[in-house]
């Protein structure tokens, strides 16, 4: 018999004259053959449609909308649930470290690595610069096809945007940190604790930590390149724990420098947990 | 003569899906050809850019230099049969 291929079409004929008996027989007998050439492949096809149209008691069709065309999910609710506390996956690391200068800050994303049910998928690093100090950032990238690798990272302090495409990953949340802002130093007490004195308003809050750097004298030889949480006296003044009796009178110069300290923020994962913040 | 050669690192743009985000955020990649998994990107803040238009040369030297020593622990690890 020879091989069908194609689209089975219906007989021709013309308008004015109804389908025979015999025309309906060829049709369903080539209908047929169709089915048998391909066994292997469509049989099998309709068989596992049918299997779940039975199991479940949806109709093929509904199954059918549920895909894309490339056999994707449309959306999340056809997805199994992992049973890890409703976890769709998990991350290797917490990837999310920020740090300041005076005007802005930066999100490092370190690469990791996605655990999913079906295998794990490898993201490589990147950096989000430009944002703003002491922010709450949610941190995501688009990846529908979980392909990994070099993906673009975004942060957004609009919460919903995390779940505004199908194909997003949300890698973590973090706060940014504090500016980093220097100011000079006009003077110092040889006194416990020592006063510095700066030569503008510092701006800093008591328990906020400094370096110190280029003080003179003693006070040079003993605190330049160590950090101090300090207690604001004012806009100009703070002072550091530090005993400086014995120190010999401060002179001229130096700086201090608020710490930025990187804070990282609770994981994301690709099946997406936002933390509470 | 030894020695290894150049390896150059490129950099392009890489465009958003929206408009709206294209205009929002400048993103680049640094990548070597042929060796995809070194490549990587950074994204900076349009209004950032607005306020310290050094912040972009700055990035893209940093980018650069990132991915060259990402190739350089890539080569080495080649070398030593992990990858």
């Amino acid at each position: 018999m020879a091989e069908m291929q194609g689209i089975i079409r219906p007989p021709r004929v013309p308008s004015a004259e109804l389908l025979t008996d015999r025309d309906y027989e060829r049709l369903f007998r080539q209908l047929n053959e169709q089915f048998k050439y391909d066994a292997d492949q469509r049989r099998v096809i309709v068989s596992a449609l049918m299997t779940v149209a039975d199991r479940t008691g949806t109709d093929i069709s509904s199954i059918l909308a549920m895909l894309t065309d490339d056999g994707r999910a449309v959306d999340q609710r056809f997805l199994p649930q992992v049973s890890a506390g409703n976890v769709l996956s998990l991350q290797n690391v917490n990837p999310l470290v920020a740090s300041s200068d005076a005007t802005n800050a930066t999100i490092s994303i370190a690469a990791h690595t996605l655990q999913y049910g079906f295998g794990t998928v490898a993201y490589s690093s990147g950096t989000i610069l430009g944002l703003l100090p002491s922010t709450d950032y949610y941190v995501y990238a688009d990846d529908p096809n979980y392909a990994g690798g070099a993906v673009t990272y975004l942060a957004t302090t609009v919460r919903p945007t995390l779940t505004a495409n199908n194909g997003r990953y949300f890698v973590g949340t973090i706060l940014t940190a504090i500016s980093a802002n220097t100011a000079a130093i006009i003077g110092a007490t040889s006194a416990n604790p020592i006063v510095f004195q700066t030569g503008t308003s510092h701006g800093w809050t008591t328990s906020d930590s400094v370096t110190m750097s280029a003080l003179p004298g003693d006070f040079g030889t003993n605190l330049n390149g160590n950090s101090y949480p300090i207690t604001v006296t004012d806009a100009t003044h703070f002072s550091i724990a530090v005993n400086g009796t014995a120190y010999a009178a401060y002179t001229t110069g130096g700086l201090a420098t608020r710490v930025s300290t990187a804070t990282a923020g609770p994981a994301g994962g690709g099946g997406g947990w936002v933390d509470d913040r | 003569m030894g020695g290894r050669p150049m390896i150059e690192v490129k950099t392009r743009r890489v465009m958003l899906e929206t408009e709206h985000d294209n205009q929002k955020w400048l993103v680049f990649e640094g990548y070597v050809d042929g060796v995809p998994a070194v490549t990587k990107r950074t994204t900076i803040a349009v209004t950032a850019l607005v306020q310290r238009p050094e912040l972009l040369e700055s990035a893209k030297t940093k980018l650069v230099a990132d991915v060259a020593e990402y190739h350089a622990n890539y080569l080495l690890l080649q070398s030593m049969g992990n990858i």
